[in-house]
């Protein structure tokens, strides 16, 4: 099971409700949303979602039915048992897809409006502090940073001077291979907050 | 090659501009007074305009020169000169109740000098430094003609020299010694600083000017304030210019190194 559908069950299975749920699902041989609903005193919008996301995580399968009226669905369950396996290796970027992101150049957008501290030792950054919003609705955010993260950004290259790979400025930063996980979420961030500009070219 | 500097004119110019201007307001307010009186006007021959407008100068260049170097002693002094100068108004002959007007004058030229004695390290010092922070920004963007507006808080790593902790100390109390930085000790680097702006007598942290900072392993770093930045009188490449300022600072210790100290100021000097 991936993270998503995981967290999307988790948050199923501690809805209050969910135990009296499942014990009906278990109980009838196909229930309607209006039906469960009514039996546990539910809002049937409530019910509806709740076997709407059991069936997307495919442990409900449903029926469209016609009974003189508008149709609606019957759900039963698909499975007698639930078991949440969760890789957590899957979480990060996979070597080679990894290196192929290391080709990917960049450097600081201009004008990006961060503001950068330095460490006391000031040979990295210790955080960034990036402003979103207009108006009354400027936030701040700060994000710290571990020491590789804050070592890569101190070597970006400046908003007018040349881009360069991320495996070139790994390189200058003195940054382990081990930590290029940390390193590319960082400029993914960046990226998306416009801190960080990707250059058109790409090497290859 | 254009003899223009690339650095706006220094605040202190506007002294003897204003003190030029007033000689020349001076002398056309005297005149009309002369030619009204000789109409038949009821007019001191007293220039009382140019006096409070010169008095206004000085008061006025103290509380800039107060935003701009946020040291204090040019906005007290400025107001002590404002207020002598507004009391020569008082001293003309053709003044007729003068009293005890002359010893307040005199107390206020007393009150002048000895101001600027007490406070002539601050003055000396605050002025050694600007200047050569000055040349040092001069020479710095001699060779950039791009430009192209970059400007980043984040510092510059300006390379690496071989250097041992002894001769790095030493370095930072020659440029110390010679007015070019201001320097600050830490336990693993020492930090230059230098600024067109912000005084460095006043400063408590060398980051917060421009500075250039050297570990005792020899890693550079440098950092340009966005005040001074703004000086320029255009947009130069902010990262050669960051990278122009770390290789001045390498070429200045390979001369200290090397014995030839004198080569800093020269180069210094020459800045346009």
């Amino acid at each position: 099971m991936d993270f998503k559908n995981a967290a999307k069950l988790g948050s199923c299975l501690s809805k209050d409700y969910a135990e009296d749920l499942f014990r009906l699902l278990t109980t009838y041989e196909s229930i309607s949303a209006s039906e469960a609903a009514s039996r546990l005193d539910l809002h049937i919008r409530t019910t509806q979602d709740f076997l709407e996301d059991l069936f997307s995580l495919e442990i409900l399968e449903r029926e469209e039915v016609y009974e003189g009226k508008r149709p609606y669905f019957r759900y039963r369950l698909k499975v007698r048992q639930i078991k949440i396996e969760i890789d957590l290796d899957g979480l990060h970027l996979k070597d080679e897809k990894a290196d192929s992101r290391l080709k990917t150049i960049i450097r600081e957008r201009k004008d990006s409006g961060a503001r950068f501290t330095t460490s006391r030792s000031n040979d990295y950054i210790s955080n960034v502090v990036i402003w979103t919003g207009e108006g009354r609705n400027r936030t701040e955010r700060k994000i710290n940073l571990s020491i590789p993260q804050g070592k890569f950004l101190f070597h970006l290259p400046f908003p007018t001077a040349e881009a360069l790979s991320i495996a070139e400025i790994l390189k200058r930063a003195g940054i382990e291979r081990a930590n290029i996980p940390e390193i590319i979420d960082i400029v993914n961030v960046l990226i998306d907050y416009r801190v960080i500009e990707k250059d058109n070219k790409s090497i290859d | 090659m254009p003899y223009k500097s690339k650095i706006r004119m220094s605040i202190g110019w506007i002294y003897p501009i204003g003190i030029f201007t007033s000689y020349i307001l001076l002398f056309l307010e005297y005149e009309l007074r002369r030619i009204l009186i000789g109409q038949g006007s009821f007019l001191s021959g007293a220039p009382y305009i140019t006096i409070v407008l010169v008095a206004l100068l000085f008061i006025v260049m103290g509380i800039i020169q107060w935003f701009r170097y946020r040291n204090w002693i040019y906005p007290v002094l400025g107001f002590l000169i404002g207020i002598t100068t507004a009391q020569i108004s008082f001293m003309f002959p053709h003044y007729e109740r003068l009293g005890s007007l002359h010893l307040t004058y005199f107390v206020s030229i007393i009150l002048i000098i000895l101001f600027i004695l007490i406070n002539w390290r601050s003055f000396y010092s605050h002025e050694k430094f600007e200047l050569n922070s000055r040349r040092l920004f001069r020479i710095t963007s001699e060779r950039i003609y791009r430009t192209d507006n970059g400007y980043t808080e984040r510092p510059y790593s300006g390379g690496r020299i071989e250097c041992t902790r002894d001769e790095l100390l030493g370095f930072a109390r020659f440029l110390h010694g010679n007015f070019i930085v201001r320097p600050f000790y830490y336990e693993t680097y020492v930090c230059l600083s230098f600024s067109m702006n912000k005084s460095l007598v006043v400063i408590h942290e060398g980051r917060e000017v421009s500075h250039v900072l050297i570990g005792y392993d020899g890693s550079i770093s440098v950092k340009v304030a966005d005040k001074d930045y703004r000086d320029y009188r255009e947009r130069l490449s902010f990262d050669q210019l960051c990278a122009s300022l770390g290789e001045i600072f390498i070429r200045f210790f390979d001369y200290y190194k090397q014995g030839l100290d004198s080569r800093i100021m020269i180069e210094l000097k020459s800045g346009r």
